[in-house]
C-alpha cells in the first residue's frame, strides 16, 4: 500500500450518463473504446481530455446528443 | 494624463532652455531650472491657469488637445500627420504652441533628459525619433467638448422622390452573413491572424452563394474582429458571445457599434480595395498602433458630423470637402506616391488624375455603400446626393437615438411540419436571423429563406452556447402560426437526448484508497461531488500531499521492469487509462483497490511478427526505463521470430587482455581456426585445431598455460558496455553534438497541439487509413532530442512494423522532409479527414 492516501487526478475529462445501460452501450463502442478510461461510478467514466471533440463526434454519428460543460 | 508619468517627471525630462520657453510663454520670470520647473507644475494644476488658457485656445488646438486626451498619449509625427481631425492649416506650428503653452506634455521616454522644443519640427522634417506628447490630467478634466470641424459642404435641393429607408440594412445582411460564415467554417488563421489561404477561398465561396462580396466579407470581418464577435481561438475564427449580444441590442445601437468597429478597425480592406497596387507602399506608411492608420476613415466620418442631418449634400462635394480638409489625407502630396505611380506630366495634373482614380473612389464608395449600407445616410436613386439619417445623426454622436419599432414581428416565420422554416427577411430582426443561421440548416437563400431543423443543426446551435428552449420561445413568438405539433415533440425529444450523456471537460478528481476514506475526505472539501465508491469530483483546491496526476500534458510512463515478464506500475504512478492499455499487452492483476498494478506478457497476445512489434512499442512507451531485451526476446520468440538454441561442445581459449584478443583477431586466414569471439577476452577454437591455434599463438610469442579458469572476472554488465563502447566508436562520431541539437529543436517546437493518444495497435490504423486515403495527421512526437513533445503534421506514406521498433515515415511538414518516427514516441495522433496531400 501507497504512504499517500489521496490521489489527485487534475484536468480529466469525465462522461455522466444517466442510465447506466447507455455507459455500457458507449465502452462497448470499439471507436469511443480507445478513448475512454476508468469507470468512476455506474454512470461516470474517465475519458481522455484530448479527445472530447472526438467523442462528441463519435457520440453525435451514434444519434446522442451529449452535453458539454467546460 | 500619462498614467505612467507625473507633470514633474514630465518637465523634468526637458532641457532648461526648453523649460524657459514654456515659462517664457506663461510670462514666469525664473531662472533657476528647479524653480522653473516647480512654477509650471503648480501652473500647470491650478484650475483658475488652465481655464484661463483653454478660454484663449483657438478651435483647432482645443480639437487637437481632444485628439491627444482621447487616445491617451500621441507622437508628435502621428499627431501632425493628421491635421484635417483637428482641422489646422499649420499643424507643425500648432503643436509647438501646444508644448510650449505646457497643454502638451513631452513624456521623458526617448528624450533622455534633453527634450527641447526644436525636437519636435525635427522629428518631423528630418526624422528625428519623434517625441511622444500627452494632456496633463488635470487639463484634460477642464477640457470642454470640441467645436465640430469647420467644413462646410453646399446644401442640395431636395430631390424629387426621396427614397424610403430601408427597414434591413445591408450592413446588417452583410455582417449577419459574415458570421454565419465564420461558425460554419472555423477557418483556420495563419501566424499574421489572416485567413488560411484555403479557407480563405473557402470562405468566399460560402460568401458568393450567400451574395457577398469578397469586400464586403472582408469588411464585415474586419468589424467583427474588432467587435470581439469573431476572435481566433486555437489557431481558428470561432464567433463569440459578443456577437449575440449584438444582435440583440436595439437597430440604432447595433449600427453604432458597426460603425465604431469600422472606424477603429487597424484593418485596411477599404485601402486594399481601391489602392490595389500602392498597398504595400500605403500600409508601410500606416503603421498599426497610430492615429494615420485610420485618419482616412476618421476624417470622413468627422466632416459627416459637422453637417445637418435631413439636409441633402452632393456626394461629390462631401468627397471634396475632404480634399480641402487635407489633400494629404492618403499621401497624395507625398513625393514617393509620384515616384511609385512613375507620374509624368504636370505635377497639379497628375494629382488630379490620381485624386480621380484613388481617392474620389473610395471616399464615394464610403458614402454610397458603407454609410448607406448601414443607415447613417439615405442616397437618391442615382447617389448623386445623400442625407444624414435620423439613425446617422446617433451613429455619428450628434443626437438622440431614434425611437425604432420593435424588433420584433409575429409573422415573421412559418415553421411547417417538415422542420422546414420559411423566414422573410425584411420582417426578420437580426436576433431572430442570428439564432436561425445557428440553430437551422439554410437551405435556399434570398428574402424568402428556407431554413431546415435538424438534429445535427440544434445540437450545432447548443454548443454555440444556445438554449433550445429560448429557441422554441422565439420560433412561438415569431411564427404566423402556432408552431405544429411534431416539431414540437421532436424538440422535447432533443431535450431528453441532451440531458442523457454529459461530458466535463477539465475535472478535478480526488481518488482516495477506501470509500471510508472517500467519506471522510469529502467532509473536509466543500462542494466536492461523491462518483462512486472511491472517487470525489472537487472544484476547490486539492487536499496537500497527494499524488497528483496531470492530464493536461502526456501522460508520463509508468511502468517499472520486474522479475520474469512481469512489468509493474505504482499506485502513484497509475492513471485512469493505464489499466486499458495494459489489459491490451497481457494478464493484469490489481495488487488493491487503491494499489499498483502488475502485468504479465501473455503469450495469446502475441500471433504474428506484427504483434510482437506493436507490443514492443506499447510496452516501450509506458515503460520507465529502456526495455530489457528479455521482453523483446520472448515477443519475437511467441511470434516464432526467433530460432531455437543449439548447444555444442567447444574449446574456449582466454587471453589476458582484449588487445591480444584483437590482435589474434588480425591474424590472417586465423578464421579457419577459430568459430568467433566470446566477449572481451575470450575465442572459441574450431574442433581439431587446438594444435593450429596454439602453433599460430607460440609464432606470436604468447604460450598457452594449463586449462583454468576461463569465465570473465566481472559480470557482463561491467564488461558489456566497455564492449559496446570500444567496438562503436566510429558510430559515436555522430554529426551534430546532441546538446547543441537539443537546444536547436527546443527553440524551433512549435507549439504543443492537444491529441488523443492511442495503443500503437490503434495508431497503426489511423496511420493505415491516412496512408490508403492520403490524409495527413497530426502528432504530438517525443523526440530523443527534445525535452517536450512538439506537434508535427505529417504525410504518412509508409508504415514499417516488420522491426523491433514500429515507424511511420513521410514528409513532416515542420522539417521540411521526409522523416521516420517510432510509434513509440508518438504521444498522440490526430487524423486531418478533411485534408490529403
Amino acid at each position: 500500500m501507497s504512504a499517500k492516501k489521496t490521489k489527485v487526478h487534475k484536468g480529466i475529462a469525465l462522461v455522466e450518463v444517466q442510465d447506466p445501460l447507455l455507459l455500457e452501450e458507449i465502452e462497448r463502442d470499439p471507436i469511443l473504446k480507445a478513448f475512454l478510461g476508468e469507470r468512476l461510478s455506474e454512470c461516470c467514466i474517465a475519458v481522455q481530455p484530448q479527445a472530447v471533440e472526438d467523442v462528441v463526434k463519435r457520440l453525435q454519428t451514434l444519434g446522442h446528443m451529449p452535453r458539454v460543460l467546460e | 494624463m500619462s498614467e505612467t508619468f507625473t507633470i514633474k517627471e514630465c518637465l523634468r525630462g526637458y532641457t532648461t532652455e526648453a523649460l524657459g520657453e514654456v515659462c517664457a510663454s506663461r510670462q514666469l520670470a525664473v531662472t533657476n531650472r528647479d524653480s522653473r520647473i516647480r512654477a509650471l507644475e503648480k501652473i500647470l494644476r491650478d484650475p483658475l491657469h488652465i481655464d484661463q488658457s483653454i478660454k484663449s485656445l483657438r478651435d483647432s488646438a482645443l480639437r487637437a488637445l481632444k485628439l491627444v486626451d482621447w487616445r491617451g498619449r500621441m507622437r508628435v509625427v502621428d499627431l501632425v500627420a493628421v491635421p484635417g481631425l483637428y482641422g489646422a492649416k499649420e499643424p507643425l506650428e500648432q503643436v509647438e504652441s501646444l508644448v510650449r503653452d505646457g497643454l502638451l506634455l513631452a513624456l521623458p521616454e526617448q528624450n533622455s533628459g534633453a527634450f527641447s522644443i526644436s525636437h519636435i519640427r525635427q522629428s518631423v522634417t528630418n526624422g528625428v525619433a519623434s517625441p511622444t506628447v500627452c494632456v496633463p490630467e488635470g487639463i484634460a478634466r477642464r477640457l470642454p467638448a470640441p467645436p465640430l470641424l469647420d467644413v462646410e459642404i453646399p446644401e442640395s435641393s431636395e430631390p424629387a422622390t426621396p427614397p424610403k429607408p430601408a427597414t434591413i440594412t445591408q450592413a446588417t445582411t452583410e455582417f449577419l452573413e459574415t458570421l454565419r460564415i465564420i461558425e460554419g467554417l472555423t477557418p483556420r488563421i495563419t501566424s499574421t491572424g489572416t485567413l488560411h489561404k484555403t479557407d480563405a477561398a473557402k470562405a468566399y465561396e460560402m460568401a458568393r452563394e450567400a451574395g457577398l462580396s469578397r469586400e464586403s466579407m472582408d469588411i464585415s470581418l474586419a468589424i467583427a474582429l474588432q467587435l470581439g464577435s469573431v476572435a481566433p481561438k486555437d489557431g481558428r475564427f470561432v464567433t463569440t458571445a459578443a456577437a449575440n449580444e449584438w444582435a440583440s441590442g436595439g437597430r440604432p445601437q447595433r449600427m453604432r457599434a458597426l460603425f465604431e468597429a469600422y472606424l477603429t478597425s487597424e484593418a485596411l480592406p477599404d485601402i486594399t480595395l481601391f489602392f490595389p497596387m500602392l498597398f504595400e507602399t500605403l500600409e508601410k506608411h500606416l503603421q498599426p498602433g497610430t492615429q494615420r492608420r485610420t485618419y482616412h476613415k476618421l476624417l470622413a466620418a468627422e466632416i459627416l458630423k459637422a453637417q445637418k442631418p435631413g439636409t441633402w449634400y452632393s456626394t461629390a462635394a462631401f468627397v471634396e470637402a475632404i480634399r480641402r480638409l487635407d489633400p494629404n489625407v492618403l499621401f497624395l502630396q507625398e513625393p514617393w506616391r509620384a515616384i511609385q505611380a512613375s507620374a509624368r506630366g504636370p505635377e497639379a495634373e497628375w494629382r488630379q488624375q490620381a485624386w480621380q482614380a484613388h481617392e474620389k473612389r473610395l471616399f464615394t464608395w464610403l458614402i454610397r455603400s458603407l454609410l448607406a449600407g448601414m443607415g447613417i445616410v439615405e442616397l437618391t436613386d442615382d447617389g448623386a446626393l445623400f442625407r444624414i439619417t435620423e439613425l446617422g445623426g446617433y451613429v455619428l454622436g450628434q443626437g438622440e437615438a431614434p425611437a425604432t419599432v420593435q424588433d420584433e414581428h409575429h409573422d415573421a416565420l412559418v415553421v411547417q411540419p417538415d422542420f422546414e422554416i420559411i423566414a422573410y427577411l425584411d420582417r426578420c430582426p437580426p436576433d431572430l436571423r442570428r439564432k436561425l443561421d445557428m440553430f437551422c440548416e439554410r437551405v435556399r437563400g434570398g428574402m424568402a429563406t428556407t431554413y431546415r431543423l435538424t438534429q445535427e443543426s440544434v445540437y450545432h446551435g447548443i454548443r454555440a452556447g444556445l438554449d433550445i428552449d429560448r429557441l422554441i420561445q422565439l420560433l412561438e413568438r415569431s411564427s404566423t402560426k402556432a408552431l405544429p405539433s411534431n416539431v414540437l415533440t421532436q424538440f422535447e425529444v432533443w431535450k431528453s437526448k441532451l440531458s442523457a450523456i454529459t461530458i466535463r471537460r477539465s475535472c478535478q478528481v480526488v481518488e482516495c484508497v477506501s470509500a471510508s476514506h472517500a467519506r471522510e475526505t469529502a467532509s473536509t472539501l466543500a462542494g466536492s461531488v461523491r462518483l462512486g465508491e472511491r472517487y470525489l469530483l472537487v472544484a476547490c483546491e486539492a487536499p496537500e500531499d497527494c499524488a497528483v496526476v496531470d492530464y493536461t500534458h502526456a501522460l508520463p510512463p509508468a511502468l517499472e521492469q520486474e522479475e520474469g515478464l512481469c512489468l509493474h506500475a505504482s499506485w502513484e504512478d497509475t492513471n485512469l487509462f493505464l489499466r486499458s492499455r495494459l489489459e491490451e499487452i497481457g494478464q493484469v492483476e490489481l495488487d488493491g483497490p487503491a494499489s499498483g498494478m502488475t502485468v504479465s506478457l501473455n503469450r495469446a497476445k502475441v500471433k504474428t511478427e506484427e504483434d510482437a512489434a506493436l507490443l514492443v512499442a506499447q510496452i516501450e512507451a509506458l515503460s520507465k526505463r529502456p526495455l530489457a531485451a528479455r521482453y523483446r526476446l520472448a515477443l519475437r520468440a511467441w511470434a516464432g521470430e526467433a530460432g531455437e538454441a543449439r548447444s555444442k561442445t567447444a574449446i574456449i581459449v582466454r587471453f589476458d587482455d582484449p588487445d591480444t584478443c584483437d590482435a589474434i583477431m588480425e591474424v590472417p586466414r586465423i578464421e579457419k581456426h577459430i568459430e568467433g569471439r566470446l566477449g572481451l577476452y575470450a575465442l572459441v577454437v574450431r574442433q581439431g585445431r587446438l594444435v593450429a591455434f596454439k602453433r599460430i599463438l607460440r609464432e606470436h610469442g604468447i604460450t598457452m598455460g594449463k586449462a583454468g579458469d576461463i569465465a570473465d572476472p566481472e559480470p557482463p554488465e561491467t564488461w558489456a558496455p566497455r564492449w559496446v563502447e570500444y567496438h562503436s566508436l566510429e558510430e559515436a562520431e555522430t554529426p551534430a553534438r546532441p546538446e547543441t541539437r537539443r537546444e536547436q529543436e527546443e527553440k524551433e517546437a512549435p507549439a504543443l497541439v492537444p491529441l488523443p493518444s492511442y495503443p500503437p495497435r490503434i495508431m497503426r490504423e489511423i496511420l493505415e487509413e491516412a496512408i490508403e486515403g492520403r490524409h495527413p495527421v497530426l502528432i504530438n512526437y517525443q523526440s530523443t532530442w527534445s525535452a517536450r513533445p512538439a506537434t508535427r503534421q505529417l504525410n504518412p506514406v509508409a508504415l514499417d512494423i516488420s522491426g523491433s521498433s514500429p515507424s511511420v515515415s513521410g514528409h513532416c511538414q515542420q522539417h521540411g522532409g521526409a522523416r521516420s518516427f517510432k510509434l513509440a514516441r508518438i504521444t498522440g495522433i490526430r487524423l486531418l479527414e478533411d485534408e490529403t496531400f
